[in-house]
């Protein structure tokens, strides 16, 4: 089956849990730490999730992307999810002295239908982790503003 | 009801089962759970047992009952291990700290470590992290506190952030960090990362005047 590519006017979200936020002495959240975006030593890939996996408009396709999140793994309270654009994310990364060409690839999981992953991604710069979380990864979502987007049934859409 | 069953006492299924149950503290038989609840409470043998769950099991003359504690997870144990560890070393050097700093590093690291928002693919932070971590910042002493967090390797990270500059410091094990700096100068950002050891983080830091993190505004 060919590899399904997805376009750089489309969105991924990331899930950041609650001790990779960037926080001050009070526990007030102030965005994600660079470490939300590292690689793991075991991991090949940066897992996201595909919100242009889902048919609707664009907030119900985010919504439905958290839910297909919250179906896969342990996601607390305080947690957030970061919703960024493929190609801003594209620019950024590839922009970086010596970076790969970025492959971003839709790989369903058992347990999320719109997992994707990003491949040849830094396992060094920690610079441009530090530099998603302020731009290109900024925007980042709490259960509550989760909770707030229009939920579906969350279909497939047509690039899916 | 099966030969033995474990159950939990506050979950809705005990309720269902309160009309069949008899049960027995040795000399004297209770017939409900919530008979035996009390008496399991004023019983001088078992008032003080804290447990979570009821192991019941039927034979005659009676069926008989005790509580258990259900084997903790491994995830939770470290988690409690670890928070346990990072207290004690900032208690040695509350002195340094402070009462009321004190009090919030206590409350940071059981909000870090907590299990309900800890993502069990991370490693828990080991003792060597926390203690550069405190080392960090008796050596910096600095007045405006970090927040916490965690880098995938399990160490510790403590965060500076003021408007658009940001100061990252990972602690890694014998004294050493890796830090990034993010810093606002003449409408420009300008970036820096490097690594090295904690005593000489202030003087790499000067170029980029870390009192801005460091110290409250005047």
């Amino acid at each position: 089956m060919p590899s399904n590519y997805l376009n750089d006017d489309e969105r991924v979200v990331r899930f950041v849990p609650w001790a990779k936020l960037r926080k001050d002495e009070d526990d007030n959240v102030l965005g994600a730490l660079p470490s939300a975006f590292a690689l793991r030593d075991d991991e090949e890939y940066l897992s996201v999730t595909w919100c242009e996996y889902f048919a609707g408009t664009a907030n119900e396709q985010t919504r439905c992307a958290i839910e297909a999140i919250r179906g896969s793994m342990k996601v607390g309270a305080k947690a957030r999810f970061a919703l960024g654009e493929v190609g801003a994310i594209r620019q950024r990364a590839e922009g970086r002295p010596n970076a790969k060409k970025l492959r971003i690839i839709h790989e369903p999981e058992p347990d999320n239908a719109a997992h994707s992953a990003i491949r040849h991604w830094t396992r060094d710069d920690d610079e441009l982790l530090e530099l998603l979380a302020e731009a290109e990864w900024s925007d980042l979502l709490t259960a509550a503003d989760a909770d707030a987007l229009p939920l579906t049934e969350c279909q497939k859409g047509n690039r899916a | 009801m099966s030969a033995s069953a474990l159950l939990d006492p506050y979950s809705p299924s005990v309720g269902k089962l309160r009309p069949a149950v008899s049960v027995s503290t040795g000399s004297q038989q209770s017939q409900s759970l919530e008979e035996f609840f009390r008496l399991f409470k004023r019983s001088p043998y078992t008032r003080n047992v804290k447990a979570d769950h009821l192991l019941l099991s039927q034979g005659e003359p009676y069926q008989t009952a005790a509580f258990v504690r259900p084997a903790e997870p491994e995830i939770e144990r470290a988690l409690r291990d670890s928070k346990s560890s990072f207290k004690v070393l900032v208690s040695r050097v509350s002195m340094h700290l402070g009462f009321e700093w004190l009090q919030k590093l206590f409350a940071q690291i059981d909000s870090l470590l907590d299990i309900e928002e800890w993502d069990e693919k991370d490693p828990i932070p080991a003792l060597e992290t926390a203690r550069t971590f405190i080392r960090l910042l008796l050596i910096l002493k600095v007045k405006r506190k970090p927040g916490i967090g965690i880098s995938n390797a399990g160490n510790l990270i403590a965060a500076w952030t003021t408007g658009q500059n940001r100061l990252t410091v990972e602690c890694l094990p014998s004294d050493r960090v890796r830090w990034i700096v993010a810093r606002m100068n003449e409408g420009e950002i300008e970036r820096a990362v490097g690594e090295g050891r904690i005593d000489r983080l202030r003087d790499l830091l000067q170029p980029y005047e870390p009192s801005v993190w460091f110290e409250y505004a005047e």
